[in-house]
């Protein structure tokens, strides 16, 4: 006898309301954090803004780089590149995945590679690629210690600045992070940046330390 | 949309304990369908099909089809690749915009092989399209929700997920089931966190456990005296992939108390997952998603009935890149008859790869054969170690060994070289290195066994 379905998450009291336990993984330690699936459907709609600002297009594919471990920040990003029928490939972001990544960008013409980490950069370079030939034709999105690497090949990616359980995102121009505003505000103490939830969230955060240096102007985030 | 059965039910789906032919006649009518569908739009299976004379028209039955259909294998996959410059191997049977999600391969044989997923919903809340037959199960991963329910696996409960993204978004499987994920990770703390949040939320599944995290939680019950028992109190599984768990490893899980609650996730022949169900007899092949031979892996010649073979694969329900008789090199031990559990579907246990084979004066050696003899040695208790087989057929046994602390090298080498020689029969020259240098050789889910050098 059928007594339940689970496919329609938004059920009172059903899964939508602790869509997964994430790890915050901040310099004072771990914090574990329940994600709903209103959190998700949010983030989701900020990161389609994203991809809309990076000139992502439908129906040719991406290389989407990121851990297993934080689906719960990462899924929206794989969500909105669903709706927007995007295929992306995946790897994680250590050397030792780094095969992965070079076997996407080797094989396939991408439009866009997301989450590349100094691991991965420093792997390819270790395997003799060049990376102006391997990424010069990708719309580029970088993590902070890959970024510079990348700058120094003559590329000019875009910047993935990780800050507790959200991403921003710097143009090449560098001219401040944004992030998604209606969801959270970040300040900055002493140096370092604050991250506060302005909306109703299943875990609410006030002034989490973040452990990332950086200032923030006209809401704009400029990191250290 | 997937409706899930009453709690006490041990069944997700009907079609688990089908009666065995109405099973088969299920599978031959969704394989002929699936031959001229793959024919019609794969450029490899056509090419590969004309090769050998035939059709899909040819081909009436499923007995004639495994007669008649040729066998394909990852290196004339890869060269189809490298010959006709497409990442797809010429299995794509779709538009590539029509594809969500493309996983890849280890890349341990060669330069990564993709798997490609389409998504049942543009919210990306359904995570598997509907498969080719519309009767069918929802995709290839719809074999992985039957063998979590059979495991004891509710909504409500909650699942400590270590995965990794290259097979897919396993984590919503889970929730596809009810129950809430706990993200966890390979850093260095991430077994702590594990320990103190299997205590806060009481999971009930582990998912997935590996050889690198056995040995990790091992060392924190020797140096911190962690009582894993305890931790482990609310478990109905832990479920271990990418690779088998070793004979000691499991005796370990086991005085934690986990006896009978040890799950195997193998690859279907790269169709999907088979997961062995509470009868711990084989893991299950379903029959109604994928058609499971063995062949003799020599002479390729089909192996009827029971018995010992190299596994080969045929979805019946993937639309996107349907593997058509495909030998994934994994010898398995295929049983058909009824399990335990009451599903009427073939099950099989993995024995190993026959890429591991070594052979030494003759004697055939994989590596499941000398695991339990390293692991019997407490300093190498962890299991790490891969045998160095530059090729199939060698002079003697060379096996590179990983220990733990800081033991005498030389009597170590003594010690694990007669536990080897004593399970197999065979002098084996050992070297030693850390255990890390054989957790940093692979991926951290799956340790290469054999080494070319």
């Amino acid at each position: 006898m059928m007594t339940k379905t689970t496919t329609e998450p938004r059920a009172p009291g059903d899964i939508g309301t602790r869509w997964a336990i994430g790890l915050l993984r901040l310099p004072s330690g771990y914090q574990p954090y329940p994600v709903s699936l209103r959190d998700i459907d949010r983030d989701t709609e900020w990161a389609r803004t994203v991809f809309a600002r990076l000139g992502i297009v439908t129906g040719r594919p991406m290389h989407l780089i990121g851990t297993g471990c934080d689906y719960e920040i990462l899924w929206p990003y794989e969500n909105a590149l669903i709706g927007m029928k995007v295929p992306f490939g995946v790897a994680e972001p250590v050397a030792i995945d780094a095969p992965r990544s070079d076997m996407f960008l080797r094989r396939f013409r991408l439009q866009a590679v997301m989450g590349l980490s100094g691991e991965i950069v420093d792997a390819l370079v270790a395997m003799k690629r060049d990376l102006r030939e391997l990424l010069g034709h990708s719309t580029l999105i970088a993590l902070p210690d890959a970024a510079t690497t990348l700058r120094a090949a003559g590329l000019a990616p875009w910047t993935q600045l990780p800050i507790g359980p959200i991403f921003a995102f710097e143009s090449p121009a560098r001219d401040g992070a944004l992030y998604d505003q209606r969801e959270w505000l970040v300040e900055e103490a002493d140096g370092e940046l604050l991250l506060t939830s302005v909306a109703p969230r299943a875990c609410p955060f006030v002034r989490l330390r973040t452990g990332v240096r950086g200032r923030v102007v006209q809401g704009a985030i400029h990191c250290a | 949309m997937l409706e899930l059965p009453a709690h006490d039910q041990r069944y997700l789906e009907a079609v688990e304990t089908l009666p065995r032919p109405q099973l088969l006649a299920l599978q031959q009518e969704r394989l002929m369908r699936m031959l001229a569908y793959a024919y019609e739009r794969s450029p490899f299976v056509r090419r590969h099909w004309d090769s050998a004379g035939l059709r899909p028209s040819d081909v009436k039955t499923t007995d004639e089809f495994t007669r008649l259909a040729p066998l394909m294998d990852k290196d004339q996959m890869r060269a189809w690749r490298d010959a006709n410059d497409d990442p797809f191997c010429g299995l794509l049977c779709t538009d590539v915009a029509e594809i969500s999600f493309m996983g890849s391969s280890s890349g341990t044989t060669g330069d990564p092989t993709l798997f490609s997923y389409r998504w049942g919903r543009d919210d990306g809340n359904l995570p598997a399209a509907p498969g080719l037959p519309a009767d069918g199960p929802s995709s290839y991963w719809g074999g992985t929700l039957r063998d979590w329910w059979e495991i004891g696996l509710r909504p409500g409960e909650h699942a400590v997920y270590f995965g990794l993204r290259m097979r897919g978004p396993m984590f919503r499987l889970l929730q596809t089931l009810g129950l809430t994920p706990i993200m966890l990770g390979y850093g260095p703390d991430d077994l702590l966190q594990f320990i103190d949040l299997s205590r806060r939320y009481r999971p009930t599944v582990f998912y997935a456990m590996t050889a690198y995290l056995g040995v990790g939680l091992q060392e924190l019950e020797r140096t911190m005296g962690i009582d894993m028992r305890d931790v482990f109190a609310s478990y109905k599984g832990v479920l271990f992939a990418g690779e088998p768990v070793g004979p000691k490893m499991r005796r370990t899980f086991e005085r934690w108390g986990l006896a009978g609650k040890i799950f195997n996730q193998t690859s279907f022949g790269d169709l999907g997952h088979a997961h062995d169900c509470r009868e711990h007899d084989g893991c299950h092949a379903w029959e109604d998603i994928g058609v499971a031979e063995i062949i003799d892996p020599v002479t390729a010649v089909p192996i009827l009935g029971d018995g010992r073979g190299e596994l080969v694969c045929t979805s019946l329900v993937n639309p996107i890149d349907p593997l058509i008789r495909y030998r994934g090199g994994d010898i398995v031990d295929m049983k058909r008859g009824i399990c335990e559990c009451g599903r009427t579907h073939a099950r099989f246990t993995p024995v190993g790869r026959s890429a591991d084979e070594a052979v030494i004066g003759g004697r055939s050696i994989l590596p499941m054969d000398v695991w339990g003899a390293i692991e019997d040695v407490p300093e190498t208790s962890g299991g790490l170690f891969q045998i160095v087989r530059p090729q199939r057929e060698l002079d003697r046994l060379k096996i590179r060994v990983g220990y733990a602390g800081t033991p005498e090298l030389r009597a170590l080498e003594a010690q694990v070289a007669d536990s080897v020689e004593a399970a197999v029969g065979l002098r084996p020259v050992i070297e030693l290195v850390p255990n890390e240098a054989i957790m940093q050789s692979g991926s951290r889910h799956k340790i290469p066994r054999t080494v070319k050098r």
